[in-house]
């Protein structure tokens, strides 16, 4: 190779290598996860466990690795798109129950920003993390385009996302339990309303019922929190600058 | 997956991709409210509903794509190492947030849903305790 291929090769070769090892590291996990089936080796917890723990001891920079990587990214807006396919095979879950779904939709977007913006002052967490938090219950293609507006950062963002996604479905079924809600449909909508596409997985180990209602309740949030986050950043401005 | 089913599902994925695009060049144009993904999922909502499209023109690349999503935003994620910050106190305090919200949303909307429930399968079967044709789906313990 002659040295004055070099400058115009490695930018390509940089932007391959990010692609590439983020979609072998997930497909690795799939794979292992296949064999396993247990939760803590799910792709969810390997693939960005091993591609940060990659990062740290490799000393890639970030900029070079999302220089390939954010085409991948870019998918999730196509993906937010995909999501008209399980509304339309749904679609008689809706006719059933349209008021339960929007109540559904509505108590969790509500009760989600009041209670984020409450616990955030009174732990007096810092702005750009609270902003950030505003976007915890909502899958993420639509918490990425959603904290725009509340001025969060989108790493932070996904990263909630995530870690409540997680969450709630850890312990989601075992709290409803305990407040005596025992029935598929208030477990699906609290999943889909509180730990979105990874509750929405295990709801529908629980039942077909409980994830239907679950991946419902998570895309119409999502699509009712990106219509409204120019309007729901403003109260939630009002409120920060108190 | 036979390579048939492989090449119908890349096409089908291609088609989601270029009907964003076009939607995200319409919302560019038209400076609409709307970006481009809510713009492109109701547009696919109203063909699915209006006929237009069969489900199977869709059904297998939308699944490949949603089935994979965790792919699309590990990207992103990875930017939280420059995040030291969250390795102290503030990082138990940011937890603490998260969870107690997320408890209160599933407790809030799993009561609100529950009630509702009940009396949207009453108002459907009038007469009929709770419901005769639909009973409540009990998960088992």
């Amino acid at each position: 190779m002659s040295p004055e291929l070099t400058p115009t090769l490695s930018p390509a070769l940089l932007t391959l290598s990010g692609l590439l090892s983020t979609v072998g590291v997930y497909a690795l996990a799939k794979a292992i996860w296949r064999r396993t089936g247990s939760f803590w080796t799910s792709p969810i917890i390997v693939t960005p466990t091993v591609l940060l723990l990659a990062q740290a001891t490799l000393g890639f920079s970030f900029d070079d690795y999302w220089l390939g990587a954010h085409w991948l990214t870019w998918m999730l807006g196509p993906a937010t798109i995909a999501f008209a396919v399980p509304v339309y095979t749904q679609r008689e879950l809706i006719r059933r129950h349209p008021i339960t779904i929007a109540a559904g939709v509505a108590v969790g977007l509500v009760v989600g920003l009041i209670s984020v913006t409450a616990m955030a002052w009174a732990l007096h967490l810092p702005e750009a993390i609270t902003r950030s938090l505003m976007t915890q219950f909502v899958s993420s293609p639509f918490a990425l385009i959603a904290t725009r507006h509340f001025g969060g950062q989108p790493e932070l963002a996904v990263f909630f996302v995530l870690v409540t996604g997680i969450f709630g479905m850890l312990v989601g079924r075992v709290w409803l339990r305990a407040l005596g809600l025992r029935d598929a449909l208030s477990l699906g909508a609290a999943l889909g309303a509180g730990a979105h596409g990874v509750g929405t997985a295990r709801a529908y180990q629980y039942a077909t019922l409980c994830g239907a209602l679950a991946s419902l309740t998570m895309i119409i949030t999502g699509v009712c929190m990106v219509l409204l986050s120019p309007w729901l950043a403003m109260g939630v401005n009002g409120l920060l600058q108190r | 997956m036979s390579a048939r089913t492989w090449a119908t599902t890349a096409v089908q994925v291609l088609a989601i991709a270029a009907l964003w695009l076009a939607c995200d060049a319409a919302a560019r144009h038209w400076a609409l409210p709307c970006p481009a993904g809510v713009l492109g999922l109701g547009l696919l909502l109203v063909g699915l509903f209006a006929g237009v499209l069969p489900l199977k023109a869709v059904a297998a690349g939308a699944g490949l794509v949603l089935g994979d999503m965790l792919l699309f935003f590990v990207p992103p994620l990875l930017a939280i190492s420059k995040h030291s910050e969250l390795v102290s106190v503030l990082g138990l305090k940011v937890a603490l947030c998260m969870a107690v919200a997320a408890l209160l949303v599933m407790a809030a909307v799993g009561t609100v849903v529950a009630r509702l429930a009940a009396w949207e399968r009453q108002r459907a079967h009038p007469g009929v305790s709770d419901d005769g044709t639909e009973p409540p789906v009990e998960l088992a313990p």
